[in-house]
């Protein structure tokens, strides 16, 4: 099996479904000739054209409103989102229309349209431009919002979130557009709302997000000299999400640690370490659980600084120490 | 706002305490440090100090009221203030107040107090809040373990799984299936049973050894018919001590001049007698004399009516394989040392050969009872009816006593003499004592 | 003189198992041997005998041969080989012996040994006196068959199981003294072989010692074979006549002459004392006397195995022995006697293990005994050897087990799953549930124990 970057399967779900499925097309901010800020539509527009690969003007409120529009007059459209910081201005069209129209309207009507947008820190992009807000878009009733973590995970969700009927937020990560992975030439998909689990272990569970889930098996590989066998779960969808694997992992390992990028306070985090509270695995729980997220600051540009904010591969190491107690 | 003071919990197990007494009244000022109460639980007492600084406002509970744990017994607060009628029915939660106590004699930590609103929990921790793990929880729970007993290894003694397992592990019961079902059979708890097998396992013979020995078992014990002897002694002994109110005063005597006395007068007793004058001749004849003297130790109660007894017949107990008997010395008063001493080895040897008569065991006025070959100093013998006091004998111990400021070392005798109390009264009784106590001390006297 | 923490007298089962533990624990052990090393456990007893008994199982596994479609005709038997592989595998095993006892740094004193009050032994060696002294000294010094006050007896030049091992050939006919474990084996063996045995018992019934059944389905076997039986009777006297040996036995219904090629007395055997005379040992009948703990009247002079009576089994002097070093060198304990299995190596075998039914109920027990025959266990019936049984001997209180008598083939291997379970107490219910591997033997385990409890 090949190997492609995260982006070039992005790109490369994107353009079988477009092959097949004349109704998708795909809207966003420079992503005609000049492929896209980051690039991932870098010779889109010459197989497709620009009806379907649209340039649109610097207005996310429009694009999104666009899409919805479309959508619910029968396309399918994919919306690049350039910085998902951005999808703030987004946000009205997709909280307040493409959420609610299907229930709104009685199921007359529905809104299949997807919004890829990457988010993260590490680029030195700073405080405007380094996000992670997926913690606002999991909270509305009526979006699904998915985080993959790999190429191969990026491909085959893209597919399920374009073949889903309704507004999927597709969270991508800059810094993980130029990692490498196994991916098929063929389409497949990847169901929306199904963990997988990175990392079989037995000692302590980490759930883990996009490019936290790297992070998380770095640290299992350290854990794993000092005796300490961690599973890493990546949840791959968060709304809806996979409760039964992480609940059943939990389980089998009495020890939960929660890390993602975004932060803390108010975090996709506090969701997860709550279900698991609630559910059968507290009965099993030997370790308060443990959560880990970005600091409550703006992400600074400096560089040092700006790795300092967001967890680490030692503070998930640590964070996993702290819930094995030596007797 | 007043503060209630709580019974504290003293110790794992502690349900319940026992106020004994108050050191402060109501109204009184009490400062905080300063002891307020003495508890008794089932082991010990404890003075507890109050955490408080104010009046004594209320006291809920006064001596001997039994107070469960975490339960309000007073407040404690300013002049005038407002407090309950009753004591609240359970512990105010928050600032229940520290249930701590100050001079705990066995040192042993208290338990926290409840969180505020949260019930006790069921089953495992009794009263106090343990910290531990749900992982914990469950398995305490699922094998019935006390978490108060465990040792958490977690931050803050939090008891985590592994802690658990440990405890699980140490007190695990391994016994045998025969073990297993005989136990059962029997109610008794394996935890209680001391293994003799391979790692302690437990075998039957165990867990019959642990059995509360309910019918004697076969082969080690016998059963030998409650009858004879031992059936009028049983029968005599608990009239005795049932009817009469018995009472006991000791005395110790220096026994210097009577063992001068016997050794002066050993040799001339064996030629007229062919017996060893002892020391129970000299003492019978001492509280023979004596008793003359104190017509109050003579008395009997015969139903409505106290007799005055005339003679001085004393009885001397004798000890037998079989039980104890005791022949009676006719007018002990009015007999020589010499006299006494072939009477009291003849009854003796009657006795042992079991040919004493009815006569001889009877009428009897006082009895003294020797245990003075043992080491035995005081003891409290049983009257023996219907006489009205009896003479308990120990042995002749070196003793250091005080005598003129100087510290010397005697041969000291403890006498022990027990009287009927409703005939009786203590300072006859004292007098009588204190009398042999000099007689014996001077026996010149007996002569007298 | 050289000192030892620890002398044992007498080299047999009893003797070198505890040297060879003691050394082990720490100790100087000394054995003083007069003969061979094994005793006559493995020189005149269990090793030949069973060593002969396999032999003549083999004669009736050709026997039974065409019962499987397998011809062979009658087989011809070398005594002699029989005998000389019976010599090699006690060869081999004495050797065996003296290498451990060399590895456990045991020394040997190769003579007859001669205790003294102080706890010196004299040994005399090639015509030497060496003497030794001894902290503890155990006495293993056995035991050797009796023979009883007959007229005639030495002149009948009788055999014991001493000697009887060493014949130059198979006698055509041997009438057997004692119709206890020793005297049945030889008349196993003997009729296997193809001679005429008679067998002379004086109490009513062989195997006395014995289940009654266990011993009546033997009887029945061995009868089969030929075998002759003379119970409750008498020996009067013996003599020699026209070449053969005559025993004269009064019996119930009369006196009867019995005529052989060979006499074989196994009628009981009696302590080995000598060299001990001179310890003032305090006696129990014939036997040395001991205490629970093994000990002797004697401070520190402990006595184990035949000379003290008791089973006369070679498993229980070495579990003696133990018992007696272990209390010599670490916590004293009393030895236990309460699972001691036996086994008689006929055809069938028979094993059995703690009480029979009348000791259980005589102690107290409330008894229940069950009885499955082999009949009932496929792998018996496939190998042709159904006819013997189990018997379980249980208390009803709790299904504890009491005793187990085995009757068929190789029992002698399984009593140790009896023997287990009452060790570590396992009751009846446990046996039933257990599982048992099919087809085998041992099924008659569970379906005996089942059988226990649903009657």
């Amino acid at each position: 099996m090949r190997e492609i970057t995260y982006l070039e399967a992005v790109r490369e779900a994107m353009t079988q479904i477009m092959r097949e499925n004349p109704d998708v097309y795909i809207m966003g901010e420079d992503i005609g000739v000049y492929g896209g800020a980051f690039g991932v539509t870098r010779g889109m527009v010459e197989e497709f054209g620009p009806e379907r690969v649209r340039d649109t003007p610097i207005s996310e409120a429009a694009l999104a409103g666009a899409a919805v529009g479309s959508a619910l007059t029968g396309m399918r459209p994919i919306v690049e989102i350039q910085f998902s910081d951005f999808i703030t201005i987004a946000a009205d069209q997709l909280v307040n229309q493409a959420a609610k129209i299907r229930y709104m309207y009685g199921g007359k009507g529905k809104v299949p349209m997807v919004v890829r947008t990457p988010g993260g820190s590490g680029t030195g992009a700073a405080a405007q431009h380094s996000q992670s807000l997926e913690a606002w878009m999991a909270h509305i009733p009526g979006l699904k919002v998915v985080q993959p973590s790999t190429a191969y995970d990026a491909k085959g969700l893209l597919r399920a979130a374009v073949e889903d009927d309704n507004p999927v937020i597709f969270y991508e990560h800059k810094l993980l557009y130029r990692t490498k992975g196994h991916v098929p030439e063929e389409p497949y998909t990847i169901p929306l709302g199904q963990a997988d689990i990175k990392r079989p272990g037995k000692d302590v569970t980490v759930v883990a997000t996009s490019i936290m889930v790297h992070k998380a098996l770095e640290a299992a590989k350290i854990l794993e000299q000092e005796g300490i066998d961690a599973e890493v779960v990546d949840p791959r969808t968060l709304v809806p999400l996979d409760e039964e694997t992480i609940v059943n992992s939990v389980k089998k390992t009495g020890r939960l640690v929660v890390v993602h990028e975004a932060v803390k306070r108010g975090g996709f985090g506090g969701e997860i370490a709550s279900l698991v509270a609630e559910s059968e695995a507290f009965d099993y729980l030997d370790a308060p659980i443990q959560r880990l997220g970005g600091l409550p600051v703006p992400i600074p540009c400096n560089p040092e600084l700006e790795r300092r904010v967001v967890p680490q591969v030692e503070d998930i190491v640590a964070a996993v120490k702290k819930t094995i107690v030596k007797r | 706002m007043a503060k209630p003071v709580i019974m504290p919990k003293l110790g794992m197990t502690m349900e319940t305490g026992t106020i004994i007494r108050w050191f402060k009244e109501e109204g009184e000022p009490v400062k905080a440090g300063e002891v307020l109460f003495e508890v008794m639980t089932d082991k010990i007492n404890i003075e507890v100090e109050s955490y408080e600084t104010g009046i004594l406002l209320k006291r809920y509970y006064e001596a001997e009221a039994v107070v469960p744990v975490n339960h309000v017994i007073a407040y404690i607060g300013e002049a005038g203030e407002q407090v309950p009628e009753r004591p609240p029915e359970d512990a105010p939660s928050g600032e229940a107040g520290e249930t701590k106590t100050a001079s705990l004699s066995e040192g042993r930590p208290a338990e926290e107090p409840p969180a505020e609103g949260t019930p006790a929990e069921e089953g495992d921790s009794g009263g106090g809040k343990v910290r531990a793990t749900p992982a914990a929880r469950r398995l305490a729970r699922e094998r019935g373990v006390p978490l108060e007993q465990i040792r958490g290894s977690g931050e803050r003694g939090r008891i985590h799984l592994a802690d658990v397992e440990a405890y699980l592990e140490e007190h695990a019961v391994r016994a045998t299936p025969l073990a297993r079902k005989a136990a059962e059979a029997e109610g008794i708890d394996l935890r209680t049973v001391t293994g003799s097998g391979v790692h302690g396992k437990i075998m039957k013979q165990d867990v019959e050894a642990a059995r509360a020995p309910a019918a004697p078992s076969a082969a080690d014990e016998k059963m030998v018919k409650l009858e004879g002897m031992r059936k009028i002694i049983a029968r005599r002994m608990s009239e005795s001590a049932f009817t009469a109110p018995h009472v006991t005063l000791s005395t110790e005597a220096d026994m210097t001049r009577v063992i001068e006395l016997r050794e002066s007068l050993l040799p001339i007793v064996e030629q007229q007698t062919g017996y060893r004058l002892s020391y129970t001749e000299v003492i019978v004849k001492a509280a023979a004399m004596c008793l003359r003297r104190h017509p109050q130790m003579r008395v009997q109660l015969q139903g409505e009516y106290i007799r005055y007894v005339q003679d001085v017949h004393v009885g001397l107990a004798i000890a037998l394989e079989q039980g104890l008997i005791v022949p009676v010395i006719r007018h002990a008063d009015q007999k020589g040392l010499a006299e006494l001493t072939r009477e009291c080895k003849t009854l003796a040897s009657l006795a042992r050969e079991n040919k004493l008569t009815p006569d001889q065991i009877t009428g009897g006025t006082f009895t003294v009872s020797n245990l003075g070959m043992y080491a035995v100093d005081m003891f409290t013998p049983i009257i023996n009816q219907p006489e009205s006091a009896i003479l308990g004998v120990g042995r002749i111990a070196e003793k250091a006593v005080g005598l003129g400021g100087q510290i010397v070392l005697r041969p000291m005798i403890t006498l022990s003499l027990s009287f009927d109390h409703r005939v009786i009264d203590g300072a006859p009784a004292a007098a009588f004592l204190t009398d042999l106590k000099r007689m014996l001390e001077n026996p010149y006297e007996l002569l007298i | 003189m050289k000192s030892y923490d620890l002398i044992i007298v007498g080299g047999g089962p009893g003797g070198y198992t505890s040297a060879l533990r003691a050394a082990k624990l720490g100790l100087t052990v000394a054995l003083v041997e007069k003969d061979h090393l094994g005793g006559t456990c493995l020189n005149r007893g269990c090793i030949p005998s069973k060593t002969l008994l396999y032999g003549a199982r083999i004669v009736d596994m050709i026997g039974k041969g065409k019962l499987w479609g397998i011809e062979a005709g009658p087989p011809v038997i070398r005594f002699e080989q029989m005998r000389k592989r019976k010599d090699a595998v006690i060869q081999r095993l004495r050797s065996g012996i003296d290498m451990m006892l060399k590895a456990g740094k045991v020394d040997q004193y190769r003579g007859h040994g001669t205790v003294h009050p102080d706890l010196t032994v004299t040994v005399r060696i090639q015509g030497q006196d060496v003497a030794i002294r001894g902290k503890h000294v155990i006495l293993a010094t056995g035991s050797q068959p009796s023979l009883p006050p007959v007229p005639g007896l030495e002149q009948a030049e009788v055999h014991t199981s001493d000697t009887i091992f060493d014949i130059e050939r198979l006698p055509e006919s041997i009438v057997i003294v004692g119709g206890g474990v020793i005297g049945l084996e030889f008349a196993d063996i003997f009729s296997t072989l193809g001679a005429s045995v008679t067998v002379v018992e004086a109490v009513e019934r062989i195997l006395a010692a014995e289940d009654a059944d266990a011993a009546k389905a033997v009887e029945k076997h061995l009868r089969e074979k030929g075998v002759k039986f003379f119970t409750g009777a008498k020996v009067e006297s013996m003599r020699r006549e026209n070449g053969h040996k005559i025993v004269s036995v009064q019996t119930a219904s009369g006196k009867a002459e019995l005529a052989a090629e060979e006499i074989l007395v196994a009628a009981g055997r009696r302590p080995n004392l000598s060299g001990l005379e001179g310890l003032g040992l305090r006696m129990n009948g014939p036997f040395v006397a001991v205490d629970e703990y093994l000990q002797t009247n004697i401070p520190n002079v402990y006595a184990v195995g035949d000379v003290t009576g008791g089973w006369q089994l070679a498993h229980v002097a070495t579990a003696e022995g133990f018992r007696a070093v272990d209390n010599i060198a670490k916590k004293k304990e009393k030895m236990d006697y309460r699972v001691v299995p036996r086994c008689l190596y006929t055809s069938p075998e028979i094993a059995s293990v703690g009480l029979s039914e009348q000791a259980a109920r005589e102690r107290g027990y409330d008894v229940k005994t069950a009885t499955f025959p082999l009949a009932g266990i496929g792998k018996a019936v496939a190998v042709d050897e159904a006819g013997g049984f189990m018997k379980l001997i249980a208390d009803r209180k709790y299904g504890e087990i009491l005793g187990v008598v085995l009757v068929g083939p190789h029992v002698t291997e399984m009593i140790g799953e009896a023997s287990a379970f009452m060790v570590l107490e396992g009751t009846v219910e446990e046996m039933a549930r257990m599982i048992h591997p099919h087809p085998t033997i041992s099924e008659i385990f569970f379906e005996t124990a089942d059988h226990w409890l649903k009657s």
